[in-house]
């Protein structure tokens, strides 16, 4: 829905981030002697004329009709509305001999301009939209490039690569193309185009953005280039179908305008230039036309205790259901939920439903003897009846599609997540085998149901001696195969037996599951392992060469803020007081790297033995 | 997103309501619906169950609706990024070597299908679940210019009685034309009305059905 | 070889592309630079069609212009078929009014399109009320077609009426005309797409992955 034009906004002044910056409003030739052009900027009307002798003038067309500047530059005409234009951008390679300039057009998008402009700076998107010309499923990986803000605050993505069945009008067929990128202000993007090795037939191709409102723009569209072939209409025709392909994907984001938390918009790595440009726009602290929205904390679930009973020595089992009498959120096997306890904690806590236990979560907590107050709360204040305050459910445990047979191994209380995949392989009849291994059979927790359940399919281990355990989980992952996972919730010591066991069987880290951690796939495999201190508590642990500070953490219960997990957004973000970090990210600067006061634990690691940071 | 004097209607958003009939959300493609000003995304896992999401990826906000169902995922039209059903992503092509970000999730609503019709709550956890609408077929939908809750209040006054669900308004006559009409309150102005009859009339039928409840509508908004 | 008269971004011209992409017959594109260039005007292209529109055809020497025209003539001749446009009278009748009708989309929807993406100085207001008058009655006729089983605006099966209303219903939002309020219409357009070698253009994907660049 187009908004009514607000001609109050005037009174408003131009944000002061962009506003001594030149932005495109036509072709300069749009504008001929004794012609006067009526253009919209920034929710204001200009009108632009060129007099006998070409010079340009241009004026805000309200009650005052202040006077800005207006430029040609580039076969465009340029106008700056602010009282101190900054100076127009350079590019000398324009009046280079051999070079011809064509404008294609102003096409009107119904998009806030910054979104033009980050998609202009994507090739992620090149096999998807521009299938068989940019771009090709046989080819979608966007190899790493360089990003930097340079001295004259332009924004420049250097080493950009990709495969191009059709690169252009003047294309031969499919090559490796090589693209540098040039913004030379939010609105006013421009490409480097070359056939890789092709360095001196460079095409520049302009796409200046001419922001009317807030969510709706015109775009300018133009390109320098050495074709001698093609006529304008045909480079046109090409250029235009790309733009026309863009058009109905910048129409549709439910947000117009670019919204800059990265909580409400998650990058991946191939985002290192977008994630740089909206870092810019932060940092240059510009408001118009940019989303105001912050990401909206999760909204709470309450659910009622429906029951509560022992199911084992010391363990009490919870089911908790809608207080409204409907279902509840899904739940997947392997899942927790964040439970919000009376005084004020907060405890994770793994499901153990089955597939058909729609509308109810149940979850199982053990009594702790050295307790930080979580367990005892749970079992001493919480009473059926009583509303609880939890999260949706939360799955880093999830079981391999690709499973053939699942060996499932449980410790004490590790048990909760395994029963629930238990009944969900059950349920569809997969292979599976479930190991209980608790101090004594009075600890076992949901016998009952075990037995009822999963008769034959499930073992239980009592009293076992750490030798006897280890025998056992050596036994047991001796005879996995290729197509067989193994899923493991316990004690640390359980734990990690599975890890060297599994690992001197062959077992590759893919098919050995651990409840407390996902692994991620660093960023460049490997490093080196070193010691991680975490300055407010004191505590410290190793980080083993392929895990990152992130999974660690996870593992040890530490809670750290992440977002996307390969190093472009910043999200998680922390401060370093001691130690060389060793910088793999693609978020901060050169020069922030080189200070080493800040790094990204998602993907990075330490140079030094030891790191410390103020976590 | 806007929601309509939430806390006394009773379309308010903790309920449920039709947001489309099965047959028109077969495997394979991706629909467009509209709940209490929010856009779903509407398609079908390969077990079959529907799936009620935002209609927004969570990587660019691009909706949801102009991709595609591949396999048992939603592929986003802008960079392919890869939904299973759990809402979770399972893949990104332009970083093929590493894990999606973990927080690239897309938010699914509650959905419930029962005799033909699929049922959406904005809510997390919804009231009750979904009426059952034994022996009847889906005759047409319409999309009409006013608030659910005074839709209804019109529908009452011309004598339409409650089904025993605030979206359920049953013509009284008891013939075998009788109109169901299920109220989808799509946004603060706008609702959709889904007609049903009784099960199996031909064709001509349905139709005339179709034509009085169109004038009926006509009369009824008028002086709505 | 058939020559079209064609620009990428013209609907108009997207009727013909597509039609003779579902027919799979062969044909030479001849660029024609509608915006910025306005090659439609030039003297060249006037002797084509004097008319100075888009899109026109030179099929080995009979020339004609007209996109609704041109569906006629190329469905007479080269669909054999005869399913795009059928002999016998009622659908006749229906698929000549729906191509009529196609021209009321293009002067309401398309001139709207044109404003927005391309500064026409045209009333967009009125264009935009129009269009959704038009795109009701639409949806009412689809969704009624859809109790009796006909699926296609003039009939069961699909036609050069479909063709015809086709491209500028589906970029309707680039005038500002959302097609939220039109399920039925929406169900047509996904119909459309699923014909065996359906082709988009820029502004319309095909359902998947373009199968092949058109």
């Amino acid at each position: 829905m187009l908004e009514d034009k607000d001609t109050t906004v005037i009174d408003r002044p131009v944000d002061p981030a962009i506003a001594n910056d030149w932005f495109a409003i036509g072709q300069s030739s749009d504008a001929a002697p004794g012609q006067t052009l009526r253009r919209r900027l920034m929710q204001r009307d200009i009108e632009v004329c060129r007099d006998g002798s070409g010079t340009l003038a241009a004026r805000v067309v309200d009650v005052d009709a202040a006077p800005c500047a207006a430029r040609d530059h580039c076969g465009c005409i340029f106008v700056c509305l602010g009282a101190a234009p900054k100076p127009l951008f350079a590019l000398p390679d324009f009046d280079t001999p051999g070079r011809r300039f064509v404008y294609m057009g102003a096409i009107g998008v119904h998009t806030g301009g910054l979104r033009v402009v980050e998609n202009f700076l994507d090739m992620a998107h090149f096999p998807f939209v521009h299938s068989h010309i940019l771009g090709t499923e046989e080819a979608t990986e966007v190899r790493e490039y360089e990003v930097e803000l340079d001295e004259r605050q332009e924004l420049w993505a250097r080493g950009c690569k990709f495969v191009q069945p059709m690169a252009s009008a003047a294309s031969e067929g499919q090559a490796d193309i090589d693209y540098v990128y040039r913004v030379v202000n939010p609105f006013s993007p421009l490409l480097y185009k070359a056939p890789a090795g092709h360095a001196g037939h460079t095409d520049i191709i302009f796409l200046f953005v001419q922001p009317t409102e807030e969510d709706d723009c015109t775009v300018h569209f133009a390109i320098s280039l050495f074709d001698d072939t093609h006529s304008a209409g045909e480079i046109t025709a090409f250029q235009q179908t790309i733009l026309g392909q863009d058009k109905p994907i910048l129409e549709s984001h439910v947000y117009k305008r670019l919204p800059l938390d990265a909580r409400i918009e998650v990058p991946s790595r191939a985002d290192a230039g977008s994630s740089a440009y909206r870092r810019w726009l932060r940092q240059i602290g510009l408001r118009w036309g940019v989303e105001p929205m912050a990401a909206a904390a999760p909204a709470p679930l309450m659910v009622e205790v429906a029951d509560k009973r022992s199911v084992a020595d010391g363990v009490a089992a919870f089911t908790l259901r809608s207080p409204v009498g409907g279902p509840l959120p899904p739940m997947t096997p392997g899942a927790h939920l964040d439970v919000h306890l009376p005084g004020g904690l907060i405890r994770q806590y793994s499901l153990c439903d089955g597939p058909a236990d729609d509308g109810c979560y149940t979850i199982a907590v053990k009594r702790e003897a050295a307790s930080r107050g979580g367990s005892a709360a749970m079992h001493d204040v919480v009473q059926p009846g009583d509303l609880l305050h939890i999260s949706l459910p939360k799955n880093n445990f999830a079981l391999d599609r690709s499973a053939k047979r699942s060996l499932l191994i449980a410790g004490g209380i590790g048990i909760t997540p395994l029963l629930s995949m238990a009944r969900h392989l059950a349920a569809r009849g997969d292979d599976f085998h479930l190991h209980y291994f608790c101090r004594s059979a009075a600890h076992a927790a949901f016998r009952t149901e075990l037995d009822d359940e999963l008769a034959g399919r499930w073992t239980l281990h009592a009293g076992f001696s750490p030798e006897a355990t280890r025998d056992t989980v050596e036994r047991l992952l001796g005879s996995g195969d290729a197509a067989t996972h193994s899923y493991t919730c316990g004690p640390l010591p359980l734990m990690q037996l599975v890890e060297s066991a599994g690992a001197a069987a062959g077992w590759p880290r893919k098919r050995l599951h651990f409840e407390y951690f996902k692994l991620a796939g660093p960023v460049e495999a490997g490093g080196m392992p070193f010691e991680l201190t975490l300055a407010r508590s004191g505590r410290t642990v190793q980080v083993p060469a392929d895990l990152s500070i992130v999974d660690v953490l996870r593992s040890i219960d530490v809670a750290i803020d992440t977002n996307c997990e390969q190093g472009v957004c910043g999200t998680c973000l922390c401060t370093v007081i001691d130690g060389s970090p060793e910088h793999r990210d693609q978020y901060l600067s050169a020069g922030e790297k080189a200070t080493n006061m800040q790094m990204l634990p998602c993907v990075s690691r330490s140079r030094s033995q030891t790191l410390v940071l103020d976590l | 997103m806007q929601l309509h004097n939430e806390s006394r209607s009773v379309f308010a958003a903790n309920g449920w309501f039709p947001v489309e009939l099965s047959r028109r959300v077969p495997q394979g493609e991706v629909v467009q619906s509209t709940l209490h000003g929010q856009e779903l995304a509407l398609w079908r896992s390969v077990a079959g169950t529907v799936q009620a999401w935002e209609n927004r990826c969570p990587h660019r906000s691009v909706r949801l609706t102009l991709g595609f169902v591949a396999d048992d995922q939603l592929v986003c039209r802008y960079h392919g990024w890869r939904y299973g059903s759990d809402g979770r992503c399972t893949g990104v092509p332009s970083t093929p070597a590493l894990a999606p970000p973990p927080a690239a999730c897309v938010r699914a609503y509650m959905c419930r299908e029962t005799d033909g019709v699929v049922w959406a709550s904005l809510a997390l956890a919804p009231r009750g679940y979904p009426p059952g609408l034994p022996g009847l077929a889906a005759c047409r939908s319409f999309t009409l210019d006013t608030a659910a809750d005074r839709f209804a209040d019109a529908l009452g006054a011309a004598g339409f009685e409650s089904g025993g669900h605030p979206a359920v308004w049953q013509e009284p006559s008891g013939d075998t034309e009788a109109a169901t009409l299920l109220l989808q309150p799509m946004d603060a102005h706008t609702t959709g009305v889904h007609l049903f009859v009784a099960a199996p009339l031909p064709a001509a039928r349905r139709l005339a059905a179709a034509q009085r409840m169109k004038a009926l509508f006509a009369k009824e908004l008028s002086h709505a | 070889m058939i020559k079209l008269y064609n620009d990428e971004l013209s609907g108009n011209c997207y009727k013909l592309r597509l039609f003779m992409g579902l027919l799979e017959l062969p044909y030479e594109r001849v660029p024609v630079n509608f915006h910025p260039g306005r090659e439609h005007k030039s003297e060249a292209f006037l002797k084509i069609n004097p008319l100075g529109q888009l899109p026109a055809i030179d099929d080995e020497g009979y020339v004609l212009r007209d996109a609704q025209a041109i569906l006629v003539y190329l469905a007479t001749r080269y669909d054999r078929t005869q399913c795009w446009f059928p002999a016998d009278a009622p659908t006749r009748g229906r698929v000549a009014l729906w191509l009529t009708v196609a021209e009321d989309i293009t002067r309401s929807a398309s001139a709207a399109r044109l404003h927005d993406a391309f500064g026409y100085p045209f009333d967009v207001d009125a264009c935009r009320s129009a269009a959704h008058k038009l795109f009701a009655h639409i949806e009412d006729h689809l969704a009624d077609g859809e109790i009796e089983g006909c699926e296609w605006l003039a009939g069961n099966a699909p036609t050069i009426a479909d063709i015809a209303c086709f491209p500028y219903i589906a970029l309707a939002p680039e005038g500002g005309i959302a097609l939220d309020r039109y399920p039925a219409l929406r169900r047509w357009i996904a119909r459309m797409k699923a014909l065996p070698h359906f082709i988009g253009m820029p502004g319309i994907f095909a359902a998947g992955i373009d199968p092949e660049p058109f």
